[in-house]
Parts: structure tokens; sequence; C-alpha cells
């Protein structure tokens, strides 16, 4: 037995070290098509890279915006900053509270805020995280503090392409990439904000065929519940916050009492905007739940007000 | 639990050390311990129908008590038929009540009767076709005075759910596991390492050959009506190569791992898709059901010895009962009916034993006789599969009709993306494999005689690293599940 144990702790060195190595051939030299569990992309989707080299312009600021592509499109740090509140947007594509919860941490000391919003669309509780832990991963440098969001998403791409960043960033190659500021129809604007040129919602008139119901995975809301906990421990004030969705894309769901009821079991302040006032599906969004710049600007005028009323400490009229 | 979970990543650990530290006390601590441990592992996944295999097991261990300490026949043959009944019923009301309302009802809504059907809307519970089976072989074989009842109520509930064998077979003999639980046991370095290599090469064959290639049988069949008889045909070969992948992996990884606890499990599967008839087929795929039906149904009818007419009803009887255990649907049913089609004339003419001996011994590359039989012999079961992966008898025929047709020489090259390139290239590669090991215990034992172990953990390593950069995560689902 005592050779059995033996042989299996050296084999687990043996086969880490050959791993390792492995990882690094395959991320390097195979041809992206042919890496079914591994994707290493820089300037993937959502101006990640961009957003996170930003973050030393910034200190002290007042807001930090964490989310999905909803917080990235939906809260324009500009009009925040034309109020006088300065701000941060640190959402990314398809990013979950398991994610927020890595940023978050990673990056609070530098940012220092002194209200976190953090952007509580229900869909982005029901997936994985594995697509935002890989556009994490791939345009930040890895740290060991991630290691946490990688057992969560318990996924080998994520693992691999997590191994992969990581050996890439202690060997002396060439890391220096540059992203543009404009990818097709988005621009990156200072503070984390991506603009979307001016397009209209055409699905308007979508026929539904089938009611969907909201799920929420435990995992996600633990971190959820965890992202709260270490804005406390920060002394930092959080609050949940919905943004506008076209009433169409709302109408797909029946259940929105459950989104709800959790939001407000958390006893933080959670700002509904799913239907806001004075928003249309057409004029204002460009798709069923992406706000085009006309309706950014109404939806964040409306915030900027919704906030002052609930943490007038912070952000003075 | 699932083997590929992470979950079982931690239970496998803790398991294997408390195991082997209570190895050193008594026997009777030793078998609680896995007998716990296959709850856990089974109520992982739903602890409610835990109730259902203590409740098969406390039947079968007092009914088989009874028929042992009884002489009388009548009362013998009344406690078999009740634990026939009770573990049957359990098969029926879980996994075959909906089939059969259906198809009473839409039996008589032919004559023009309309009856209203009460489904149920049951849970089919994992792996229940398994221990079903494995507790009836113990009470028949009780009966048959083949085995004495067994006294400790442990060592049988340990028989019963025993946790590498417990959701996907081999369906283990009552005569064959029973006596492991009551010897005491001694860790063998050899064993365990062969163990580790049956269960490392049974991970690949499941992560790697069968999740890929349901990718691409699945893209196939899903659009079955755009597609050509040959991009079909292809579809049914990677089909083949799941369904193995997944069964023959499942085994392999119970028979490993009861390796690493010193128990030792019959094979399950012995590289059927190299075999020279049907015949050889069906004595190298999931032998552990097939010789459960030889010994328990096709002998009892009178198995060969019979008149022609009986033995051809025999082989039916066999093949469609073991079609219908595979699942409830016509489309199992008629799997089994294309099977018998297949296996009678070998028995009729007595060739069915043609093929007894190794394949090809000793050569690398197979005589053009022998090379065309296996490939005649895997396209015939290629066909019947269709009727085990579609969903309904229309969408069977309507795929066979295209591959028997001039389309069958059409293939659409765009199933050829990069990852189905990589899959092919791996799909060859296991083939290959597999080939040369053919006539071995198992496929990676060619390693153990090779002197260096640092090209053995390579060899390992590359195939841990395979399994880890190629395997699909949303693949976790097992096929064979469907059968439970």
């Amino acid at each position: 037995m005592k050779n059995f144990l033996k042989n299996i702790i050296l084999f687990s060195l043996f086969f880490s070290i050959t791993y390792i190595s492995g990882v690094f051939i395959f991320g390097h030299f195979i041809d992206n098509e042919y890496k079914t569990n591994l994707k290493y992309s820089r300037g993937y989707y959502g101006h990640l890279y961009s957003r996170i080299h930003n973050i030393k312009d910034y200190k002290n600021i007042d807001i930090l915006f964490l989310g999905s592509s909803h917080t990235y499109r939906g809260f324009d740090t500009r009009i925040f900053k034309k109020q006088n509140i300065i701000t941060f947007n640190l959402g990314s594509s398809a990013q979950t509270p398991i994610q927020s919860l890595t940023l978050v941490k990673r990056y609070i000391n530098e940012l220092n805020p002194k209200l976190i919003i953090m952007e509580v669309f229900p869909s982005t509780f029901s997936i994985d995280g594995v697509e935002s832990a890989l556009d994490i991963i791939s345009n930040t440098d890895p740290t060991i503090g991630y290691l946490d969001m990688i057992f969560k998403t318990k996924s080998f791409k994520v693992f691999n392409t997590y191994l992969y960043a990581y050996t890439k960033s202690l060997l002396p190659i060439n890391n220096n990439f540059l992203e543009p500021k404009i990818i097709d129809k988005d621009t990156y604007i200072d503070g984390g904000f991506v603009q979307r040129e001016i397009e209209f919602n055409s699905s308007t008139q979508k026929e539904i065929t089938c009611l969907n119901q909201y799920k929420y995975n435990d995992n996600q809301l633990d971190a959820l519940h965890d992202i709260v906990d270490f804005a406390k421990e920060n002394n930092t004030k959080i609050a949940f916050v919905y943004a506008p969705v076209s009433k169409n894309k709302t109408q797909e769901y029946n259940n929105h009492e459950l989104p709800d009821s959790i939001y407000a079991s958390f006893n933080i302040p959670y700002i509904n905007f799913r239907e806001l006032k004075g928003i249309n599906d057409s004029i204002h969004f460009y798709d069923s739940h992406h706000l085009n710049q006309n309706g950014v600007t109404i939806f964040n005028d409306t915030l900027i007000q919704e906030l002052q009323k609930n943490f007038p400490e912070i952000l003075t009229e | 639990m699932l083997f590929n979970s992470i979950d079982f990543a931690t239970f496998l650990p803790f398991v294997f050390c408390v195991f082997w530290i209570l190895n050193k006390s008594n026997l009777k601590i030793q078998n609680v311990f896995i007998l716990l441990s296959s709850y856990v592992f089974y109520g992982w996944w739903d602890w409610r129908f835990l109730s259902l295999i203590a409740a098969s097991t406390l039947v079968d261990f007092i009914l088989a008590k009874q028929i042992f300490k009884t002489e009388n026949k009548r009362k013998r043959k009344l406690y078999l038929l009740g634990s026939l009944s009770f573990n049957l019923g359990l098969l029926g009301v879980f996994k075959y009540y909906n089939f059969f309302i259906e198809n009473f009802v839409s039996g008589f809504s032919f004559f023009g009767i309309n009856l209203e059907a009460n489904h149920l809307n049951l849970i089919l519970p994992v792996g229940i076709s398994f221990y079903t089976f494995q507790t009836l072989s113990y009470t028949i074989d009780v009966y048959r005075n083949k085995l004495k009842a067994v006294g400790d109520p442990i060592v049988f509930a340990t028989y019963v759910s025993f946790f590498p064998q417990l959701v996907a077979g081999p369906i283990e003999r009552a005569t064959h596991l029973i006596p492991q639980f009551e010897k005491r046991k001694s860790f063998n370095y050899q064993n365990a390492k062969e163990g580790l290599q049956i269960m490392l090469w049974g991970f690949f064959k499941k992560m790697v050959i069968a999740d890929n290639c349901s990718l691409i049988a699945d893209q196939i069949f899903n659009n079955y009506p755009d597609q050509s008889g040959g991009t079909l045909f292809i579809a049914s070969v990677f089909f083949a190569f799941q369904i193995y992948g997944d069964f023959s992996g499942y085994s392999d990884i119970a028979i490993g791992l009861s390796k690493l606890f010193g128990f030792d499990l019959m094979k399950n599967f012995r590289f059927p898709y190299f075999s020279r008839d049907i015949a050889e087929f069906w004595r190298r795929w999931h032998i552990s059901l097939s010789t459960w039906f030889r010994d328990y149904i096709y002998i009892p009818l009178g198995g060969s010895r019979v008149g022609k007419l009986k033995v051809i009803r025999n082989i039916f009887i066999i093949f469609l009962v073991s079609g219908f255990w595979h699942g409830a649907n016509w489309t199992y049913i008629t799997w089994g009916a294309i099977n018998a089609v297949y296996f009678a004339p070998y028995l009729l003419l007595n060739r069915n034993r043609n093929n007894t001996d190794k394949i090809e011994e000793g050569r690398i590359i197979p005589k053009p006789r022998v090379f065309l039989s296996i490939i005649f012999t895997f396209c015939l079961t290629c066909l019947a599969w269709i009727f085990f992966r579609s969903d309904s008898m229309e969408q069977s025929i309507n795929i066979l009709t295209k591959i028997f047709s001039p389309s069958l020489l059409e293939i659409n090259t765009n199933i050829f993306t990069p990852n189905n390139r990589v899959t092919i290239l791996l799909l060859i590669l296991f083939i290959i494999v597999e080939w040369l090991n053919r006539n071995q215990e198992h496929t990676l034992v060619f390693l153990n005689s090779w002197n260096s172990k640092i090209i053995r953990w390579s060899v390992y390593s590359l195939i841990i690293f395979l399994i880890e950069c190629t395997h699909l995560r949303q693949k976790h689902r097992l096929f064979i599940s469907n059968f439970k």
C-alpha cells in the first residue's frame, strides 16, 4: 500500500509538470479552432482588456458598476461625470455573480468605490459563467485569486485556459497587445462604458410562443451573497439594479416575482427598472434587452435621481 | 453520482483510504462502510430512490432465506414467484407502465374504441434495470440450489448496491460477487495498478470517444430529413462508437474501480467491433447481460437442444426481451428483433461457434477475408443501431430508406468541422490501440511490459491530457442511463 501511495504522489507531481507543459504547447501552437477545451482570446468581445488597463487612471471613485453586457452597455460613465459622480464600469460579457465577485475582490483596493452597483439581470444567474471566466482570464493578468472562480465554474476549458494564461504570464513572451477602441459597432469610452452605434430594435412584434421561467443557480446566489458581504466588510455601500429590458423580453417570462423577492431578501436597496416609464421597445433598444444610446441616457438620468434618494450621503444633488 | 464528476473525484480517495484503513478491523465494519458509501453514491442523485433499493434488498433477502429453508417445492416456487413479481413489478411500474398503457389505448383505438390513458408521471430510477436483475439472479440461483442463502444481511445489501457497478453494471452474479464480500481483502499492488489502468482507458472511452462521437451523431441524426444516405450511415458509425464508448467505458471504470478495492467483476465487453460474425459479436458485447438472458431465460426454455422452430422461438424471445430491457419503446424491441434475425441462421446452421479463437493472433494486419468479415459484421450492427438511436419507428424507417437509396454515395462534407476532424483522428487512434490489444485482458496491459516508468507515466499523462483537452462539458450524461 505504501508503495502504491508513494507512486500515486510521484505520478501526480510528474503529471502536473507534463500537464502544464502540454497545455502551454497546446495553447501556443495549435490553431484555435482545434482547441475544444482551451480558449484564450485577448480582445475578446466586450472591450474587457481596455477596461482593465483603464483602471489605473481611476482612484477613490464614487460608484463601481458590476454585471453583464447590460452593465458595460447600460451605465454610461460620461452621464454620471456630468453630475460630478466619478464612476467606473467593470461589467463584462455574460458576467455572472461568480465573476463579479472575482473582479471586485481583485480591483476594489485600486478603485476604492463608495458604492457598488450590482446589475442583476436574472438570466445571468442561471448560466455557468464559463464564457465570462474565459474573458476575464484572457484579458487580465491571471492570479492565484482566480482559483475560486475556476473551481466554481467546474470547467476543463476554464481550467486549461487559466493554466495557459498563468504559464504565459510567467514566461518571457511578448504579451503586448493593443485593443482598438472601436470594434465593429462598439466604441470604448473612458471609464469602462461601451457605446453602440445607434440602432433600433427590429423584433418588437415578436410573437411569444412559450413562457419561460427564471431560474437561479445556488452557486450564483451564493456568489451574490458573498459580494454583499464583501462590500459590507469593506464598508462600501451596495445596491442592486435591474436594468431595463424590452417589454417583449419581459413577456417571455412569467415568474418576475421570483427575482424581485430574491433581491428584496438581501435588505439592501434594490432599484427595479425592468419596466422603466418613458422607454419604448423600438426607439430605446437596439435588441430585445440592450438599450441603445437614447435609452441609456434616459435610464442613467433616472438612475442618478434614484441613487441620490437612496444614498444621499454619497451622492449629493 | 457520475464517475466523471468532481463529486466522485473527491468521494473516491476518501472511500479508498477509509476502506483500506478499516481492513485491519473486522470484515463486517468494512462491509458496512462499503454499504454506506454505496448508498451515499446512489443517494447523491436522488436519496428518495434509496428506498427502492432497500426494499428490493429486503424482499429478496427474506424470500431467498425462505426458499433455502424449506424443502416444500410448492412453497419454494411461491417464494420465487414473490421475488419475481416484486422485482419485475418495480420495473413494470417505473419503466414500462406508460409504454403498456399507450399501446393498450392505441390498440383499442384501432378498433374504434377510444380509451383515456392515465399516464404515471414517474422518474425512472437510475440503475433499476441493473440491480433488479442482480437480485433476481440471486433468488433464482438459491431456488436452483446453486447457492446458499446469505445469512448476513449486510453482505447481501452490499452485493445489491455495490457502488462501482450499481448504476450501469456489469450485472454480477451472486455466486461470483457475494463470496468476495465474505473474505478479508489484502491490498495487492499489481491489482490496484491494473485497476487504475482499466479505469483510465474507461474514462478515455467515455469522455473522449463516446462524448465526442455523440456530438457528430446528434448533429446528423437531429437533422436527418436534410441528410443524404451516406451521411446518415456515417452518423450510425459514430453512434456505434458512442454507445460502445459510453457503455464499455462505464463498465471498465466499474471493473477498474472494484480492483482498487480488491474486488473482481466480470468482463463486460471484449472488443466487440472486431467480431468476425454476429454470433461472436454477442459473445463480446454486454456479456453480463447476454449471459444473464442465456442462463435465466434461454436455457430454461430449452436453449438450442430443442427442435428448430423452438430454437428460433427461443432466440427471438431473448433478443426481444433484451431489446425491451434497454428501453420501453418499439425501436428497442425492433433492434432486438433485427439482432435475432442476424443471429438465428448461425445457430440453426451450427455456425455460431465458428469464431471462438483469438482474432488474427500474431498478426498486425488482418487477412483480407477476416478484415471483410469484421467490416461486414460492423456494418450490420450499425444498421441495427439506427433503431436504437431513433426516437420512433417512423424515424428509423426514414433513415434506413435514405441509406438504401442512391444517396448512400453522397456525403455532406459540412460535417467535417475542425472539432469533428479532431474527433475522427482520436477515433482512428482509439481503434488502432484497441486493435493492437484486442487479444489482451484489457487495452493498456501492453504498458506493463515497458520497463521505463517515465514512458509509462508519459502515456498515462497523455491519456489524461487528451481527456481534459477534448472532453465536452455538456455531454456528461450517459446514453446508457436511458436504460437505467
